[in-house]
């Protein structure tokens, strides 16, 4: 992959001055409001807008440390948010959010993967609660681990719609 | 009595005592893995490992105390503290006097998901701040001298981006919350 050409100085100093508004405005508010840590906000959207970064051109953007940075990253790649490729030619990786993720085919099929699994782990759990009701209903615990189990099964449906909903506005 | 048949009593001693354990420590292990799969689907949001766990707590216990937190999680006070601080503000707990102690109780909101909590609110009406937000920098950005210039591009398109998703994201919750979605204008269509 080739280089990028993101550093702060290849913005227009004006330019530059209204990301850093949008950035602290969405990284702040957005974490009040959504329990999103404020560093992975604030480097996602520096991806929305850049697209492609190595973490030197983030902790520059950013001001955060490289551990900070490398954190923040790693949960997006876990959110299927970004993907990690190499410098053509060198030792350093560069990060890429190529779509908006809602409508990334890679996005929604990991997600898509992952909801599934969860579904099918919390149904073999509910499984095993059901089958040893007997021996474990007196035990402390045991109806509000089922009844949370029973809700988040119920909300699984609901998310995929929203997904969908999301997927159809979008594209 | 021969000490084969003591050695069989404590046997069945034994076995019965790790049959009465086994339930209890099966039911554990459910918790402890039903908490990893909230926190795994917290930290999906964006939130940080601490508070993506200590919501998974909150979530299955229903009703918990700053204390009771740190000792489950081994959490330090700030932590602590400083996440139902933004648990509370998110509407995913409220609080609450315990009259026995001197303690607050942080109350899991079941309501959370459902449509017209306060949380779905919240996020509505972020959103709308956010829409008018956008609009101000827009207008910011659309300042003759500016076009063409490195990153105007980068940056119009990310406007743009965000305001559609939101829109996006502002019916699909409306439809969930059953609250009438806000007719947003663009800036251009503003000034027709």
């Amino acid at each position: 992959m080739k280089p990028n050409n993101n550093t702060i100085s290849a913005f227009d100093p004006e330019i530059r001055q209204i990301e850093e508004e949008i950035v602290d405005f969405i990284s702040k508010k957005g974490s009040e409001f959504t329990g999103k840590h404020p560093h992975v906000s604030m480097v996602m959207i520096y991806f929305y807008i850049r697209k492609r970064l190595t973490q030197r051109d983030l902790q520059a953007l950013t001001g955060l440390s490289a551990g900070s940075v490398s954190k923040a990253i790693r949960q997006l790649i876990d959110m299927n948010m970004i993907t990690k490729d190499i410098i053509a030619g060198t030792h350093t990786h560069i990060y890429s959010m190529e779509k908006i993720p809602f409508i990334s085919p890679r996005f929604l099929l990991a997600t898509g993967r992952y909801i599934g699994n969860i579904e099918e782990e919390l149904k073999e759990m509910k499984k095993t609660l059901i089958e040893n009701k007997e021996r474990m209903k007196e035990l402390e615990g045991y109806d509000r681990i089922y009844n949370t189990i029973t809700r988040i099964l119920g909300l699984i449906p609901l998310t995929e719609v929203f997904m969908r909903t999301l997927e159809k506005g979008l594209v | 009595m021969k000490i084969e048949n003591f050695i069989l009593c404590v046997t069945n001693i034994i076995d019965q005592m790790a049959q009465q354990k086994n339930p209890a420590q099966k039911l554990m292990d459910i918790e402890n893995h039903l908490v990893e799969i909230i926190t795994s689907m917290g930290k999906l949001k964006g939130r940080s490992d601490k508070m993506a766990k200590l919501a998974a707590y909150i979530t299955i216990r229903g009703e918990v105390t700053q204390k009771s937190l740190r000792e489950i999680t081994g959490y330090s006070l700030g932590t602590v503290s400083s996440s139902l601080q933004i648990l509370e503000k998110m509407g995913f707990v409220s609080k609450h006097k315990d009259s026995n102690s001197r303690e607050y109780l942080y109350r899991y909101e079941e309501s959370y998901t459902q449509s017209q909590s306060k949380s779905m609110m919240n996020v509505l009406e972020y959103l709308r701040e956010l829409n008018e937000f956008l609009s101000q920098m827009e207008g910011k950005l659309n300042k003759p001298r500016l076009k063409g210039k490195e990153g105007y591009e980068n940056v119009k398109e990310f406007i743009e981006n965000m305001r559609r998703l939101f829109l996006v994201v502002e019916e699909a919750l409306s439809k969930f919350s059953g609250q009438p979605k806000r007719e947003v204008k663009t800036r251009d269509e503003t000034k027709q």
